[in-house]
């Protein structure tokens, strides 16, 4: 699980007035051909019910490893 | 100190020091399998002691005082690769160490505690966050010798996010996703960057970041516009992502 916490990002509705992705950009885009498979397995297997929490130290010192490099 | 009094195991982590001259945007965001060797150690000591681990301070080049590395757009597309990783290791959070409003690394810049905008590593941040929760699931890129990396969440309600990041400075992708399930509807959002006058993404920007043509206010309001709508047939779709960006594909 990816458990996120730290931003009030106030997204609208993306489908709004969606236009076609291809109309816009096909034209324009002179694209490699890539693939990305997504496989029908988890990732972590191992790690179970998890979750990620993000978080800004937002302190405008210098970080603990410039510290200990002084 | 006993083992059942550690509650949390913590790491720092920073990409390389940024007053070498090797610490360029560039190099920020070529793959780093330090950094998942280092993850696949915590996450053994963590479990090993049954408690969770944490990058508990965090950023990019630390010692880097320069414009156009830490603060650039290099930053947005770095992030996003940094935290997937981190979700994929198994780690429980990130501290991003940051604050100021001078050159260097900080996802928001403020003056004296005031904010005064959002600098490009937010929006990497901001994309990362837009692929909502849920559990991981593996993908395999294939993009010959191109730095492209894909990540996929899988909701609670059976949608399927897809997070396409082509770091290559001049190559076009066409990239061909296909997934474990049928789709039906399928819609892009992409994050990309574009100084006034310019005709392709920088990387060493520190502006012109948007994600589906917006930016973030000071204030924190995002108001992107409408999704691309792509097509999907049967299990796969196909979407543009053009050099320098990272695209969203959120499926049905």
């Amino acid at each position: 699980m990816v458990a996120l916490h730290a931003l009030d990002r106030r997204v609208d509705d993306f489908d709004r007035g969606a236009v076609l992705f291809e109309d816009t950009f096909a034209d324009a885009v002179d694209g490699r051909l890539a693939s990305v498979g997504v496989a029908d397995n988890a990732a972590l297997a191992d790690v179970g019910a998890t979750g990620l929490e993000l978080r800004l130290d937002e302190n405008d010192g210098p970080p603990a490893e410039r510290a200990w490099r002084r | 100190m006993t083992k059942s009094e550690i509650t949390l195991l913590t790491q720092h982590y920073y990409r390389a020091d940024g007053s070498l001259p090797t610490s360029t945007a560039a190099y920020l965001i070529t793959p780093d399998s330090t950094l998942v060797n280092d993850l696949a150690i915590l996450h053994a000591g963590a479990t090993g002691i049954g408690v969770p681990y944490r990058m508990s301070e965090c950023n990019s080049f630390y010692n880097d005082d320069s414009t156009g590395v830490c603060d650039s757009y290099a930053s947005s597309l770095w992030v996003i690769d940094y935290l997937f990783n981190c979700a994929q290791g198994g780690s429980s959070g990130v501290n991003f160490h940051g604050g100021g409003n001078s050159a260097g690394y900080t996802p928001i810049a403020d003056s004296s505690g005031t904010v005064v905008g959002a600098r490009p590593e937010y929006y990497g941040i901001l994309l990362f966050t837009l692929a909502g929760t849920g559990t991981l699931y593996l993908t395999q890129v294939s993009a010959g010798s191109f730095n492209v990396t894909a990540y996929a969440v899988k909701s609670s309600s059976s949608g399927l996010n897809v997070v396409i990041v082509n770091k290559d400075l001049a190559q076009n992708l066409q990239v061909a996703v296909s997934l474990p399930q049928r789709v039906s509807t399928a819609t892009l959002v992409a994050m990309t960057q574009l100084s006034s006058g310019a005709m392709a993404p920088s990387l060493s920007a520190t502006s012109g970041v948007m994600i589906q043509g917006a930016t973030v206010a000071v204030d924190g309001t995002f108001t992107p516009g409408a999704a691309y709508t792509l097509q999907p047939s049967g299990t796969q779709v196909t979407c543009y992502v053009p050099a320098l960006s990272a695209v969203l594909v959120q499926l049905t």
